[in-house]
């Protein structure tokens, strides 16, 4: 983990050393969420550019993170507004985003079968930085700070919603 | 007058100053965030700095969160908070506890000796005593006391194992006025999260080992019985309380053997791992997003832990 976060400053350093050119403006962004694997998950993420300094993102992504004598699915739907701040290079550079989803997780172990089911939703303000390797590949890292609620399925527990610091990387193709 | 009040009342008059007794925030938090659902659990009632152990000052203090109900007969959580056994509050529980009470749980949330003082059995000693304490105040905090479990993160996990296991050992006496100089019974279920459970071998384990050292006042070689006086895993018998464990992405500190030797002891014992999760940092709504947070925060131990506490203590009103 330490090891990617540091090879992710060295390349963002690299793509902030070269020497600026005129690069096209992109309007599509497919990416992936890489973090996800660490919790046996995967996370993709489709971006268009639908103003001159605003695009939308729809994200989607699967989780099975418990183990030993329990098994878990976790899906979530996800859609992001990014407000790029820069006017000469949109859909690059910095980027402030708000951001909802919704994430439900049901999770099972090996005696009783379903062990109930959680949905959690998410209200975010992010902000992120998008550095770009060959005016193609992308690499955005985002810090945020929302709300999140979550609820029992089976209403065992009550509804709670508490603030909550995200950190986030995508990684991606631009065209 | 019901039984919360009466809570309410008493702790107002309890050594003569006024107790720090607040409703909890959370459901104006979520009226102005996210309107369209509906809401109806009430606020906890909070009793702030309550003294289980006078004779330690603020390290023997609990938080107690109480469901604001009319029953008078709670199943309880009591929570011991991480910190490497030298840091930490019991302001750990802040986001855990007040959605157990709303649940219908009491929760209380326990200060323990802290290193340099709190070497090992003492800190055993407090959490003991917060259970003993407890119990002897069942009625004032309306808790069923043969409902009670113990729930500890990290350090506080490790603590929370040997409560389960060694409450009564003779060797580790809880001598505090809430025992009456007699064993304390174990509690009714108990929910280790991600620390460890054989103290032998998080030492051969973890790099900081004068840290471990720290704990017990020397090294496994020199202590040898308070290493073992000090692990869950050497306490397991027959007739145990039933275990939920849980570890984050690394199992270290022997929890799964802990879950082979309770099961083997004919003991009930679940394990729950969760991938990804880092210890404070965890994977939750998103995937691919990470959080502040416990693993026991998780939206895969919230369950397990609901399901869990259903079975062995009772859902909460």
């Amino acid at each position: 983990m330490a090891r990617a976060v540091a090879l992710a400053v060295v390349l963002a350093a690299a793509v902030q050393a070269a020497p600026a050119r005129a690069e096209p403006v992109r309007e599509e962004v497919i990416a992936t969420q890489p973090l996800a694997l660490v919790a046996r998950g995967v996370s993709a993420s489709y971006e268009r550019r639908i103003a001159e300094r605003v695009s939308a993102v729809a994200i989607g992504g699967i989780r099975a993170a418990a183990l030993e004598d329990y098994s878990s699915r976790t899906f979530t739907v996800g859609g992001e507004l990014r407000a790029w701040l820069r006017q000469r290079t949109p859909m690059r550079g910095p980027f402030l985003a708000l951001h909802a989803s919704a994430g439900h997780t049901r999770l099972s172990d090996d005696v009783m079968g379903d062990v109930g089911g959680s949905t959690a939703l998410s209200q975010r303000f992010d902000a992120g930085w998008r550095f770009t390797i060959g005016g193609r590949v992308e690499i955005a890292p985002t810090v945020g700070l929302g709300l999140r609620e979550d609820l029992d399925s089976t209403e065992r527990l009550a509804t709670t919603v508490r603030g909550h610091i995200a950190i986030g990387l995508e990684v991606g193709w631009m065209r | 007058m019901n039984a919360g009040r009466q809570v309410r009342a008493s702790a107002t008059l309890r050594g003569g100053t006024r107790p720090a007794v607040r409703e909890g925030v959370p459901r104006i938090i979520t009226a102005t965030a996210l309107p369209l659902l509906a809401i109806g659990c009430a606020a906890p009632i909070e009793l702030h700095d309550v003294a289980y152990d006078p004779r330690f000052g603020s390290s023997t203090m609990m938080d107690v969160y109480l469901p604001d109900d009319d029953a008078i007969a709670h199943p309880t959580v009591m929570f011991i908070h991480g910190g490497g056994w030298r840091a930490g509050d019991k302001d750990h529980a802040k986001s855990m506890a007040p959605r157990l009470a709303r649940s219908g749980y009491v929760v209380a949330s326990i200060n323990y000796r802290l290193l340099p003082e709190g070497v090992f059995p003492s800190n055993l000693a407090d959490s003991v005593c917060a259970l003993a304490y407890l119990r002897a105040h069942a009625e004032e905090y309306t808790i069923d006391p043969d409902r009670i479990a113990v729930m500890g993160y990290s350090a506080g996990a490790h603590l929370a194992g040997l409560v389960g296991l060694a409450s009564e050992h003779p060797e580790l006496p809880a001598d505090c006025e809430a025992a009456g100089g007699q064993p304390v019974a174990p509690p009714a279920a108990v929910i280790p999260a991600s620390g460890p459970m054989d103290m032998r071998r998080f030492w051969e384990e973890i790099g900081d080992k004068d840290g471990v050292e720290a704990i017990f006042g020397g090294s496994p070689e020199e202590l040898p019985r308070a290493y073992d006086l000090g692990s869950p895993r050497y306490h397991v018998r027959p007739g145990a309380p039933p275990f939920l464990l849980m570890v984050d992405a690394l199992d270290i500190g022997g929890v799964g053997d802990l879950r082979d030797a309770l099961v083997e002891a004919g003991d009930e014992a679940r394990l729950l791992q969760v991938a990804g999760s880092l210890h404070i940092l965890v994977q939750h709504g998103d995937a691919g997003i990470y959080e502040g947070g416990m693993t026991s925060e998780t939206p895969e131990a919230w369950i397990a832990i609901a399901s869990f506490l259903d079975q062995t203590i009772g859902g909460g009103s």
